[in-house]
């Protein structure tokens, strides 16, 4: 598992699950740029915790560590 | 928009007959039922006619303007049903004050008999400085606000030519029992979360039909900036939701405390829109699920442990599920006569909805800019009028700025009171 592949497969739930067809989700996008609101950053939180059979700590969840899928994929892989 | 089928019968969802219990909920203490508004105002002449030529060429309106709520028997499926033939739909016209270039009240003072009527109108009021507005009107059974968006849009032709998604894909059936257990996990949540009485502004005179007001609060695209930059200092890590929910929080608790209530909990349901953003529909139907936040006076020391309560019951809620297990629940309550689906759904808070509702639809839009060819020069959601708990705050964006309108009954909090929530409000957000 590397963080490439994590912000990948964030970028995968993304796709599939919060965002329309045609909206263009890369691991660089920053998430507020789509729309995702609270709820659905929270949503992917979720997500990677179970996917990764982890819990992440609720006050290193700053705004810089959840901008991008990639931010977040380096910020889980320490957690590994 | 593609070839479209259009079903005769249309059964609602779980959020739907539950927009039908608030109905009536609203009727048996106020003047109107569940109605909601969204205005979108232009610079230049919209006509009336060519505007109602447009509509009724459109199947989509002329398909939504047959749908009758079906009167059920007990125990029925709710539903929608189609008339056969339909009446031309209508745009009554309006002259806006030259004074105060307001809305007409009447326009607001109408209702809508979804059993017996058309679920929406259409109001076009003409201003002096040639501006016009279209004022959409419809039943909250029949959609929310973002489908109503979708729906003026498409009316619009402001969607960017993406294509319309009128119907939600079939909802997964679960067993029964799968059914059963969501709603035993919802029960337990909600008497362990709701048993402590709740706050509102509610006084023993319930059962008068009260004036109904819209209280609008504007901020510039400076101070929106600056709310939004304050979202991070109060720990809002997750968006703006939560720190507009707190400073509402603490404002209506001023509020109260001016009225002399003091020391209750305030209780608040939020409804999640849940369409993919970006997305085009569905247009019909409730899309909603929905989180419950329970704030003790203690929580209310200040904004930073406000956001933090929120954030953590929204995390807690969120992992054990309960956005999903409520809305699976309010699919199995769709078979109860609404007298006992009334009586469940309000018994953990001892009769009270709740304390205040609250909803922010988000930016959506802050890019409309363009309707019917003209340039738009505002765009307002209007909530419904709920007369019991008889306040309802609704934040949106409009071409990036930040704005609210409350919907009030009068007699529980009048203009001056409002005046006094938006000042605690705007200190609350500026920090």
């Amino acid at each position: 598992i590397t963080p490439t592949a994590i912000a990948e497969n964030i970028c995968l739930f993304i796709r599939s699950n919060l965002v329309a067809e045609g909206i263009e989700v890369t691991p660089s996008t920053p998430l507020t740029r789509i729309g995702l609101d609270s709820f659905s950053l929270i949503e992917i939180i979720l997500f990677v915790e179970r996917q990764y059979q982890l819990q992440l700590p609720a006050d290193a969840l700053t705004q810089e560590n959840i901008n991008s899928s990639e931010t977040l994929a380096h910020y889980i892989y320490q957690y590994l | 928009m593609e070839k479209q089928e259009w079903p005769d019968m249309l059964l609602l969802n779980g959020s739907d007959y539950f927009q039908v219990l608030l109905d009536k909920h609203y009727r048996q203490y106020g003047s109107h039922g569940n109605i909601s508004r969204f205005a979108v105002k232009v610079k230049g002449r919209l006509e009336a006619g060519q505007l109602e030529q447009t509509i009724n060429n459109d199947p989509v309106f002329r398909w939504l303007y047959s749908l009758r709520l079906k009167r059920q028997f007990p125990f029925q499926l709710p539903q929608w049903t189609q008339v056969k033939s339909i009446n031309p739909i209508p745009i009554s016209i309006y002259e806006a004050n030259p004074k105060t270039q307001h809305i007409p009240n009447e326009c607001f003072k109408k209702d809508i008999q979804p059993h017996s009527e058309p679920p929406f109108l259409f109001d076009l009021i003409h201003y002096e400085n040639d501006h016009t507005l279209l004022l959409f009107t419809w039943s909250h059974i029949l959609m929310d606000s973002q489908g109503a968006e979708i729906l003026m849009r498409h009316l619009g032709n402001a969607t960017d030519n993406k294509p319309i998604q009128l119907l939600a894909p079939e909802y997964i059936k679960l067993s029964i029992m799968q059914q059963l257990n969501h709603a035993q996990k919802i029960r337990d949540f909600m008497f362990v979360e709701g048993q402590k009485t709740v706050i509102s502004l509610l006084t023993d005179k319930q059962n008068h039909r009260y004036a109904n007001r819209y209280h609008l609060i504007l901020f510039s695209e400076i101070e929106t900036e600056q709310i939004i930059g304050n979202c991070g200092n109060a720990g809002a890590q997750f968006g703006r939701s939560p720190f507009l929910l707190a400073a509402t929080m603490h404002s209506f608790r001023d509020l109260l405390e001016r009225k002399g209530k003091s020391n209750l909990n305030i209780w608040v349901p939020l409804p999640q829109n849940q369409r993919k953003k970006g997305a085009c529909g569905p247009l019909v139907g409730n899309q909603l699920s929905y989180l419950f936040y329970r704030i003790l006076p203690r929580h209310l020391e200040s904004m930073q442990r406000t956001v933090e309560v929120i954030r953590q019951q929204m995390i807690d809620q969120m992992r054990r599920g309960i956005p999903s297990s409520f809305g699976n629940m309010m699919v199995l309550l769709r078979r109860l006569p609404l007298l006992l689906y009334g009586f469940i759904v309000k018994s953990p808070t001892q009769g009270a909805l709740a304390s205040f509702f609250f909803s922010d639809t988000g930016k959506t839009l802050d890019d409309l800019s363009d309707f019917c060819g003209l340039p738009v020069c505002d765009a307002i959601h209007y909530p419904p009028h709920s007369s019991n708990p008889g306040f309802t705050i609704i934040f949106m964006n409009f071409q990036h700025k930040l704005r609210a309108v409350i919907a009030h009954t009068e007699s529980f909090a009048n203009e001056e009171d409002l005046s006094f929530f938006e000042t605690s409000l705007r200190k609350n957000l500026f920090g």
